[in-house]
């Protein structure tokens, strides 16, 4: 970017690819390859082993015992790994860029500060939240979804899997879609 | 513990009811397709012999519906949220699935107990899973054991004692004898006759009908709907079985620790 003289433009650069879109993507990836696989597979394991209806015999609300908590780990799970991308991604940028010129680190903070507005930072806790949440729901209802058998097991994952790929996917496009009408109107 | 005696559907729905010295504990209604009322005494052991109806009464009793094939369905789960007492106090011990894998035996235990905030007097539900370990007589070493690490008898004490640790007017169990091997026979009989002095009906559903017939105080008669004493049953038998279930109960008497 110094070539062309646009080292003023990374602060921008750097919020509209890596906090507004990358970030969530990359993270939701992440969590759907780690977390809800295990999940999925958790759940129809213990549908298998019938649990859940040990659960239910013992007037245990499974809404509230197994599901709320893996839907809260998993908003709170993909924010924090969001934000630790970002810093990550705000650490390697400034190395890139320090590359070929020498780019203060200030210089490159205050850059990002000045192209931030309190609406990234609010669709970028949104998106987060929102796409961890879509996530998990797949994941759970995949996994829930296991009639009888333990040969089901892998099958209901792989569901959940795609199922989860493509949700995070199209709730990424489709906030993206509302934060940049929004912005449209406000101009 | 205060029982609730709230019916909340209409009159002509089936009841159960515990029978005490001092009067008679309605604890609510059946399953929509149960057609009898059910009335039982405290400290009774009724038996249900005989293959797939004794399961099915199980079934309706706790609102899960007909057993269809091997799996459990629940068609009643609207009648079920009406009547949360009622479930607190039945207690189920199931076959042999429904611990749960990512807890240890004692966290398996404890865990009706610590969801409804169940105590009984001074005890909390960690001491009520101890006292249930107890009486099950689980080595202590094993308490902290997931169920995936121990044995399959282990597993099965595990879950009577998981049925019984609410202190629930009545028990069900479904087919306490399987995985037992025959020598521990008489440390569940033991325990059975522990239930029966804790005041508490035990509802026994098993296919090893000496057992039933060793421990049980009546059978419950799907044919005719009705309870017949075990002299009663044996009759019908013939006398071959009445001396072979004497020699079976006095059998198990003498081999059990002493209650």
């Amino acid at each position: 970017m110094s070539f062309v003289g646009g080292n003023d433009s990374l602060g921008q650069i750097v919020v509209v690819v890596l906090i507004r879109e990358l970030a969530p993507l990359m993270s939701s990836l992440v969590l759907i390859a780690r977390s809800a696989t295990a999940v999925a597979s958790e759940l129809a394991t213990m549908k298998v082993q019938q649990e859940i209806e040990a659960l239910l015999a013992m007037r245990v609300n499974v809404k509230q015992y197994l599901l709320g908590p893996r839907l809260l780990a998993a908003t709170l799970s993909i924010f924090c790994m969001a934000t630790f991308f970002v810093m990550a991604g705000i650490v390697g940028a400034w190395f890139g860029c320090n590359f070929w010129n020498y780019y203060p680190l200030f210089q490159f903070l205050n850059s990002i500060s000045l192209s931030l507005a309190p609406a990234d930072i609010f669709f970028f806790i949104a998106k987060t939240c929102l796409i961890g949440q879509g996530i998990f729901m797949v994941a759970i209802k995949s996994g829930m979804s296991l009639k009888k058998a333990p040969f089901e097991v892998p099958i209901v994952t792989n569901k959940a899997v795609v199922d989860a790929l493509f949700v995070a996917i199209a709730m990424q496009i489709f906030i993206s879609g509302i934060f940049y009408l929004w912005i449209g109107v406000k101009m | 513990m205060d029982w609730s005696e709230d019916v909340t559907v209409e009159p002509s729905s089936p009841t159960i009811a515990v029978r005490y010295p001092v009067g008679t504990t309605n604890l609510g209604t059946l399953g929509p397709e149960f057609n009898y009322n059910f009335d039982v005494y405290a400290g009774q052991i009724i038996g249900f012999l005989e293959g797939k109806n004794p399961t099915l009464l199980f079934r309706l009793i706790l609102g899960l519906g007909p057993l269809a094939s091997g799996s459990i369905e629940f068609p009643a789960l609207a009648s079920l949220r009406t009547q949360e007492n009622f479930y607190i106090n039945l207690g189920l011990a199931q076959r042999e699935k429904g611990l749960l894998s990512n807890l240890s035996l004692v966290e398996n235990i404890e865990l009706p107990a610590r969801y409804h905030n169940f105590t009984w007097g001074e005890l909390g539900p960690d001491e009520l899973a101890h006292k249930a370990l107890r009486e099950i007589m689980i080595p202590e070493e094993l308490w902290n054991g997931r169920p995936d690490h121990v044995a399959w008898e282990i597993r099965k004490r595990v879950l009577l004692a998981r049925g019984v640790v609410c202190c629930p007017k009545i028990v069900l169990l479904e087919d306490p004898t399987n995985m037992f091997p025959w020598e521990k026979l008489p440390d569940l009989f033991r325990w059975i006759k522990l239930q029966k002095q804790e005041q508490r009906t035990t509802l026994l559903c098993t296919e090893n009908i000496p057992f039933a017939l060793s421990v049980c105080d009546a059978i419950w008669n799907a044919e005719t709907q009705s309870l017949q004493t075990i002299d009663q049953y044996l009759d019908i038998k013939g006398p071959e079985w009445n001396t072979f279930v004497t020699q079976m109960r006095k059998q198990l008497e003498n081999s059990c620790v002493s209650i």
